[in-house]
């Protein structure tokens, strides 16, 4: 197994760098999954970590300048790493004025991913700053864990208000309660309510939008044809997973979306041009 | 319980009366610094070091020094008397030395937000009589006729002093203290210590990672340089040393608020590092015990911290200074 990149483009290494850092925000341990074209962060959804799940895939092409990989074999050409993206976010956070980023998969003490950063000086000598951040390779039985999950069938898709918005009234509903009820319909209303035995408050949003999914049943879709629009669809979910999911947030998406599963799921989507994080929460009784 | 009735006595002759103003035209009239944040600055990388710091005014300046509790660390700040509006050390007699000793706890707040203290503090005034009680009196003299009035009770104790030779330093190295921010600020906070590693090709700055429980899972973090980026470069001989970041973090920040250069004294593992900056107002330095190559130590070495006791490195047991005998202390590096 053989990876190596090179970023040379501020703008991307910048862009680089949100995006790690949005995903250490989400989560301590994932797996990254590099392939000839991308590359994919993924958390799966296990009961240690609350049951939450993430996947964040990257086109490879819009940030290396040069990308060369030799997967596990020609037939599956893929590395599956577990990595701890704070420490590739902290590398990578202090070498944004460097004039060329290498990362590559290296043997030192244990399997790392050495990530090198060329940093310009007033002379014509550079500086270097090797960050060697020890990795586990994940062997290939265990590679179906870490798959694409698949859109859930859910019952109302809505697109979320502005993030920052969204982010200070759970901030502010968090001191009252530990769980967060999230109610969509069909007709681009949202909101975001607590319930305690003491106070009961509700935070309403309208004129959101539905995404259009189209037709295609593979997409869901299936049990929203069979939603009253007017209903409100609703999950209960943990209000620190929603609250880490919108502090991260450094990528400014193009599109910010939620799908509810009723009682069942929260999917949170946020498409960017050339990133997509989805995010699944699962809700609790 | 360090104070004797017969040592009370001297100290009651002495007061001194420093006043640090917060804009103060430097003497050449040129430039106008923030001195009360310097002084403020020297406190805070005091408090990297130890828990609590001795408060010296002599003749030459006020000298405020610390040692951490292992000695393993020292850190002296001397302000001279230049740097005072008005600086006035008692009449007593020149040899009586004047040493107290003060909690950090109790002055760190005084300094906490330099910003805010920049804006409303005037004047400061730091006086200490003993004629009625071990006090040594803060007054800061705000905006609006505030006066803020801190008593700041302190023990009588015999500061410390490390005694370091840097001519004898085999390697010297001296450059801004931006290139020392540039290398540090690639290891985290938490990093303990470093590596040091200098040759005639090549410096590099790397962290240490202790041999055992999360060795493997530690990022390794190197940070490597040519020679010619620093002001100053002389190497007597290659080496290694492996140093404290976190009790050097506070002088290297005093250094790049106030531009200065930074001068690194030092020999081979083993032997301790200095570090040091000055200008025409103000002296600092910060001397740290390094780690030894092997186990085996020779006796004849001169160098190290000769207080503290095996093992050298940050040994719990070391005895603090203050339970020691009130009798001068002299710290050898």
């Amino acid at each position: 197994m053989k990876f190596r990149g090179k970023i040379v483009d501020v703008a991307c290494l910048n862009h680089f760098t949100r995006v790690i850092s949005t995903i250490s925000k989400l989560t301590k341990s994932c797996i990254l999954r590099l392939t000839p074209q991308h590359l994919f962060f993924v958390l799966s959804g296990k009961v240690t970590n609350g049951g939450v799940s993430m996947w964040c895939e990257l086109s490879q092409a819009n940030f290396f300048d040069e990308y060369q990989m030799e997967g596990f074999s020609p037939e599956d050409n893929e590395i599956c790493l577990e990595v701890t993206p704070e420490n590739l976010s902290r590398a990578l956070k202090t070498t944004q004025n460097a004039k060329a980023v290498k990362v590559k998969l290296t043997k030192k003490h244990c399997p790392c991913l050495t990530i090198t950063a060329e940093l310009p000086t007033l002379s014509s000598i550079s500086r270097v700053v090797t960050h060697d951040i020890p990795v586990e390779v994940i062997p290939r039985r265990l590679w179906h864990e870490f798959k694409e999950p698949s859109v859930p069938d859910f019952h109302v898709s809505i697109y979320l208000p502005p993030l920052k918005t969204m982010k200070n009234v759970v901030d502010k509903m968090k001191n009252l309660s530990n769980f967060l009820i999230m109610e969509a319909n069909l007709r681009g209303e949202m909101n975001l309510k607590i319930e305690t035995d003491l106070v009961s408050v509700t935070t309403h949003f309208k004129d959101l939008g539905n995404p259009p999914w189209g037709d295609d049943a593979s997409q869901g879709g299936g049990a929203a044809r069979r939603w009253d629009p007017e209903a409100m669809t609703q999950a209960r979910v943990d209000i620190r997973k929603l609250q880490q999911f919108l502090i991260g947030q450094q990528v400014n998406p193009s599109k910010a979306m939620c799908n509810i599963v009723h009682d069942t799921v929260v999917h949170l989507i946020l498409l960017h041009e050339d990133v997509s994080l989805q995010y699944f929460i699962p809700a609790v009784a | 319980m360090l104070t004797s009735k017969r040592s009370r006595s001297y100290i009651e002759k002495i007061t001194g009366c420093l006043n640090v103003p917060n804009r103060f035209e430097n003497l050449n009239g040129s430039k106008c610094e923030r001195f009360f944040s310097a002084f403020g600055r020297a406190i805070q990388a005091l408090s990297r070091i130890g828990d609590e710091f001795w408060l010296d005014p002599t003749l030459k300046g006020l000298a405020l020094r610390a040692v951490n509790p292992s000695h393993s660390a020292y850190s002296c700040f001397l302000f001279s008397p230049l740097f005072f509006q008005r600086y006035k050390v008692g009449s007593g007699p020149s040899s009586v030395p004047f040493k107290c000793k003060l909690s950090m706890k109790s002055v760190l707040p005084l300094f906490r937000c330099l910003t805010s203290i920049e804006r409303s503090v005037d004047q400061c005034q730091i006086s200490v009589s003993s004629s009625l009680t071990d006090r040594v009196t803060v007054q800061l003299f705000c905006r609006h006729g505030i006066t803020k009035t801190y008593n700041l009770h302190f023990q009588e104790s015999e500061a410390l002093q490390a005694v370091f030779a840097t001519h004898l330093c085999p390697n010297m190295l001296k450059c801004p203290a931006r290139l020392f921010a540039d290398m540090v600020m690639h290891f985290p906070m938490s990093q303990e210590e470093v590596t040091l590693s200098t040759s005639s090709l090549r410096v590099s700055l790397r962290n240490y990672c202790e041999e055992g429980k999360n060795h493997m899972k530690m990022m390794h973090t190197q940070m490597s340089l040519h020679p010619d980026e620093f002001d100053h470069f002389e190497l007597g001989e290659d080496s290694d040393i492996t140093f404290c970041l976190k009790e050097l973090r506070g002088l290297l920040a005093f250094a790049e608020s106030h531009c200065l250069p930074v001068s690194v004294h030092f020999g081979t593992a083993g032997k301790p590092v200095c570090f040091s900056v000055e200008d025409l107002v103000v002296e600092a330095r910060v001397v740290l015990a390094t780690l030894t190559d092997s186990e085996s130590r020779s006796a004849s070495q001169p160098s190290g911290v000769v207080t503290t006791s095996e093992p050298r490195w940050r040994s719990p047991n070391a005895p603090r200074p203050c339970q020691r005998p009130p009798v001068p202390q002299t710290l050898m590096f």
